[in-house]
């Protein structure tokens, strides 16, 4: 294999594949990147056989095509420390150099038959999304999942494609996100799936490229997400999402406006007290007034107050601090709805169009 | 002609002698008993092939004159026993006149005996039940007992004998045996022709114990002494961190003589239980004082088992006594277990024996452990206050931060005279465990409720036994409720127990709960199952902690009512002084 190309596209693919597989040590292969040179492109992907990515360099000056499987962090770190415009990769008898004007790289190479099979892509029955609806969908419910080592629930992000409609669901048992967003989608597929966390999370990363429009290819065992120039495909989790639909409450009575940065602030104050053993607010709604307390048995206590318009029924009901602030640091509107039926029920708050977050509350046992 | 027939007398011996004797071993208990009942203060064992061929005790004691040795080997002809009242006040060790005709019946047998004071001895020899005349024979005072050719005439019997080497493991295990029943006397062990144990006379129990398992082991044991009318419990126990994985090692001694019974077993585990692994068990030396009219002896032909007229006082006295003793103790576990650190047993009080469980239990937990705080270690060395949690704040900021994770299991910590090795699963395991105790005790148990319950599918019959646990695992934030046949749903959790994993619990609850133990109190089995939830919801060994974990680990560890060891007795941490690697790398 012989090629010459332009450092910054090549650095940018580095970028997306980086460190799938980093920390795998089970099978030193899969730390390796697969560069594969043909028809003036480059492939580079990577692999930990849940996850794999790739992503195409095109204008490559392809002068001799082939395959070359090596150390991905060693040829990532030469390429973005690479201080010319162009760089000139070439491989012999499993020897990869990378060569400058006053410098020269040489890489001991595998052997390109050990790595995995990267899944290919097939272009049909795919739906079509906005980057920026696929973003905020991934932001707004992977978040659940992306902190707790817990294993309640399901550890995937549940995606529903109907008609018009992606619907993209996370819960770890305690709480709930579900955001719906608009798809394009030809024909008409109807189809869901659950994403590895692992998996979602790559998702984002990959979404940072420039491209605006995202295929979605769901297929029985696996699921692809395609940009112009890079695809990921992810393992799914087998098995059936729990009906998620039946947890949401929906006849609550008491509902209540709020401002998200004076709640989040409140909620913020207010939860200074607690402690990892004892992570509990109270949110008590009285008349126009929200009140959060907090009385932390080795700490403290804490009372916040803020204004709001109500003027049912009071409640109060006792929820994690931490829950609620997860949820207003990826909301982006000004106002957040929450509605409430009794200190037993799930609450939920409601952010700009389509996009619940459900919350179960915490109860004192004794009291 | 009648079928049913009065068996011939030698085989009526045969089988009597079946069920004292089994093997060389017993021989020789029944023969020391003898001696120690005869008042020797010397006795002598001398075996050949491991006493399969030769079995002889000689000893100093008070002797038989001719007409005793001439009964000597007659069925139930004793003089330990009088009349059928004696029965149960049995004082000697003997008391059926079994063993003698039992071992004549299946050896050749001879008994040599001067009486103290006489100036001749008699013999009288028996092979097979068949007796030889008595003859005049000039002997040492005291008595001497041979058997040979153990079962020459039962060779299945014989057959069943085991390589010499088994036989003296059994020889030696019964001689250590009465060697710690009678320190004082002189025990000395000769298989062909080779000192197996010596054993010279010891002013008392922890001498002994010094002679026979070590000075390492006699360095750290703990007495225990307690007296109540009837029963007096006398001995030694070994801290935690020496262990056995079987009971082999609980020497229990009912007047004298070796027992082994459940009720005192079940003690003394339960005074340990926390302290110890689970399949792991302490080593104890006991001496029980009981009033010969609170126990039957006359249970089991080789007196082994006993019965208590009451079990319960007995248990309670028995698990108290050990119980005061431990938490009276502060125990450190050190790379080294021969330079164990000094104990610097500060603020611990004496528990009284009728304290409720869950009292001393919270007590166990308060105790001291500020030593283990470098920071703190001088400026408390003379008064030791529980410093208040605030104080606690500020303090972390100047305490010392070094630390490293190993393994991912392991996090080393530097310390101001040395380094801890700390067990990261261990450690955490004890600060949840405290943590939701301290909750169920001040009522402050949070509980998350779910979205979603998590169904469970269990088989019927731990569908059952989860089910009758319903209320305990409610008390403690399990909430769990019926859903169809075999299935459970998990409805809310305690709070703290995020990273718990309900099925794990529920599998760990199943495999370390018999459906038995559900009938006894809500405590005992209360702590059981907190003690399983810390174990499934700390951090698991082979997990990589963020800096951030591992400092609220250490800063918890540093809570003055953290333990050195994990519910399960697993120590938390390993100390291992500057000084001592100074040592290692000579540079003193």
């Amino acid at each position: 294999m012989k090629i010459k190309c332009n450092k910054e596209d090549i650095k940018k693919g580095f970028h997306i594949v980086e460190c799938n597989a980093s920390g795998s040590n089970i099978r030193p292969i899969l730390q390796n990147v697969k560069i594969t040179a043909k028809n003036n492109t480059l492939e580079l992907s990577t692999t930990d056989l849940e996850v794999s990515i790739s992503y195409v360099v095109d204008s490559v000056e392809v002068i001799e095509p082939g395959v070359v499987v090596c150390p991905e962090v060693k040829v990532a770190s030469i390429v973005k420390e690479w201080s010319e415009d162009c760089i000139e990769i070439t491989e012999e008898n499993r020897i990869c150099s990378i060569t400058g004007k006053g410098s020269y790289f040489k890489i001991l190479c595998m052997d390109p038959e050990e790595f995995p099979a990267i899944p290919q892509f097939t272009n049909e029955n795919y739906i079509e999304i906005d980057k920026a609806n696929l973003t905020e969908m991934v932001r707004k419910t992977a978040f659940i999942l992306s902190g707790e080592k817990a294993k309640h629930g399901s550890n995937g992000v549940f995606l529903d494609v109907n008609k018009n409609r992606a619907k993209m669901v996370a819960n770890d048992g305690r709480r709930l996100a579900e955001i719906k967003r608009k798809i394009d989608n030809p024909n008409g597929l109807r189809n869901s799936c659950i994403i590895p966390i692992k998996g979602i999370l790559q998702v984002l990363r990959m979404l940072s490229d420039h491209d605006e429009i995202i295929k979605i290819r769901i297929e029985e065992r696996r699921v692809f997400v395609r940009t112009e120039k890079s695809t990921l495909c992810s393992q799914l989790i087998e098995g059936q999402y729990p009906e998620y639909e039946e947890v949401i409450p929906t006849n609550l009575d008491k509902r209540i406006t709020l401002d998200k940065r004076t709640f989040f602030s409140a909620v913020r104050r207010g939860s200074v007290m607690t402690t990892e053993e004892y992570k509990l607010l109270r949110f008590k709604i009285l008349e126009n007034l929200l009140e959060l307390r907090c009385t932390s048995p080795d700490v403290g206590e804490a009372k916040v107050e803020m204004p709001i318009e109500y003027s049912g029924e009071g409640l109060e009901i006792g929820l994690n601090p931490d829950y609620i602030l997860d949820f207003l640091k990826v909301v982006d509107t000004d106002k957040v709805g929450l509605e409430l039926k009794d200190h037993s029920t799930a609450g939920v708050f409601k952010a700009g169009n389509d996009y619940t977050y459900v919350v179960m509350p915490m109860s004192l046992e004794g009291s | 002609m009648s079928k049913i027939k009065v068996l011939p007398q030698t085989v009526v011996t045969k089988i009597a002698a079946g069920e004292v004797i089994e093997r060389p071993a017993s021989v020789l208990k029944e023969l020391i008993e003898n001696s120690i009942d005869a008042d020797a203060t010397r006795i002598e064992v001398q075996l050949e092939d491991g006493g399969k061929k030769l079995i002889k005790v000689s000893d100093n004691g008070i002797g038989m004159d001719r007409d005793d040795v001439e009964l000597a080997f007659v069925s139930h002809a004793t003089s330990k026993l009088w009349s059928d009242d004696d029965l149960f006040s049995i004082n000697t060790l003997g008391f059926r006149g079994e063993a003698l005709p039992s071992v004549g019946a299946v050896s050749q047998a001879r008994i040599i005996s001067r009486p103290r004071g006489t100036l001749i001895g008699s013999e009288i020899q028996i092979e097979g039940g068949n007796l030889h005349k008595i003859k005049e024979k000039g002997a040492p005072e005291g008595t001497q007992v041979e058997a040979r050719n153990l079962f020459y005439n039962t060779p299945v019997r014989r057959k069943f004998l085991k390589s010499t080497h088994t036989e003296m493991a059994h020889i030696s295990e019964t001689v250590t045996r009465f060697a710690l029943a009678y320190p004082k006397i002189h025990f000395s062990t000769v298989n062909n022709g080779k000192n197996v144990l010596s054993l010279p006379p010891t002013k008392d129990l922890k001498e002994r114990i010094t002679t026979i398992f070590g000075d390492e082991m006699g360095k750290v044991l703990i007495t225990i002494n307690s007296k109540e009318p009837n029963v007096s419990i006398y001995g030694y126990v070994l801290p935690p961190t020496y262990n056995r994985p079987n009971t082999k090692m609980q020497f229990v001694f009912l007047n004298g003589r070796y027992i082994r019974d459940n009720i005192i077993s079940h003690a003394i585990n339960a005074a340990y239980l926390n302290l110890l692994m689970s399949k792991r068990y302490p080593i104890v030396f006991l001496s029980l004082q009981v009033d010969n009219k609170e126990v039957d002896v006359n249970v089991h032909p080789t007196k082994i088992e006993v019965r208590f007229k009451n079990a319960g006082l007995i248990h309670d006295q028995v698990y108290s006594a050990l119980h005061t003793a431990l938490t009276g103790t502060e125990f450190h576990s050190s790379l080294k277990a021969t330079s164990l650190p000094e104990h610097t047993n500060i603020g611990t009080s004496s528990h009284e024996k009728k304290e409720s469980v869950m009292k001393s239990m919270s007590d166990f937990f308060s105790r001291s452990l500020e030593n283990k705080t470098p920071y703190h270690k001088d400026e408390h060395k003379q008064t030791y206050f529980p410093p208040s949690k605030t104080e606690h704040l500020f303090k972390r900021e100047s305490a010392f931060t070094s630390y490293l994770q190993i393994h991912n299991s392991y996090i080393v910590e530097e310390t101001t005279d040395g380094l801890n090795i700390i067990d990261q699963h261990a450690l955490h395991e004890i600060v949840l465990y405290h943590e939701i105790w301290e909750q169920i005790k001040s009522s402050k148990l949070l509980k998350q409720n779910l979205l979603i319950p998590e169904l469970i599918e269990l088989t019927p019959r731990d569908y059952v036994t989860i089910m009758s646990l319903k209320n305990e695992l409610d008390t403690l934030g399990l909430e769990i409720e019926e859903f169809g046949k075999s299935t459970i749903a998990i409805r809310a959790h305690p709070q703290i127990l995020r990273n718990l994993d309900c099925r794990e619990l529920i599998q760990g609850l199943l495999e370390e709960i018999d459906s038995d133990e559900i009938k006894s109190d809500t405590d005992s089995i209360l702590r059981k199952i907190v003690k399983i939830m810390a174990c499934k919801g700390a951090v698991k060994s082979g997990q990589r902690l963020s800096s951030q974990e591992i400092q609220s680990l250490l800063e918890k560890k540093k809570d003055d009512t953290i333990t050195s060891f994990c519910p399960h007795g697993r120590p938390t941490t390993l100390e291992f002084k500057i000084s001592e690697l100074e040592k290692q790398f000579k540079r003193k």
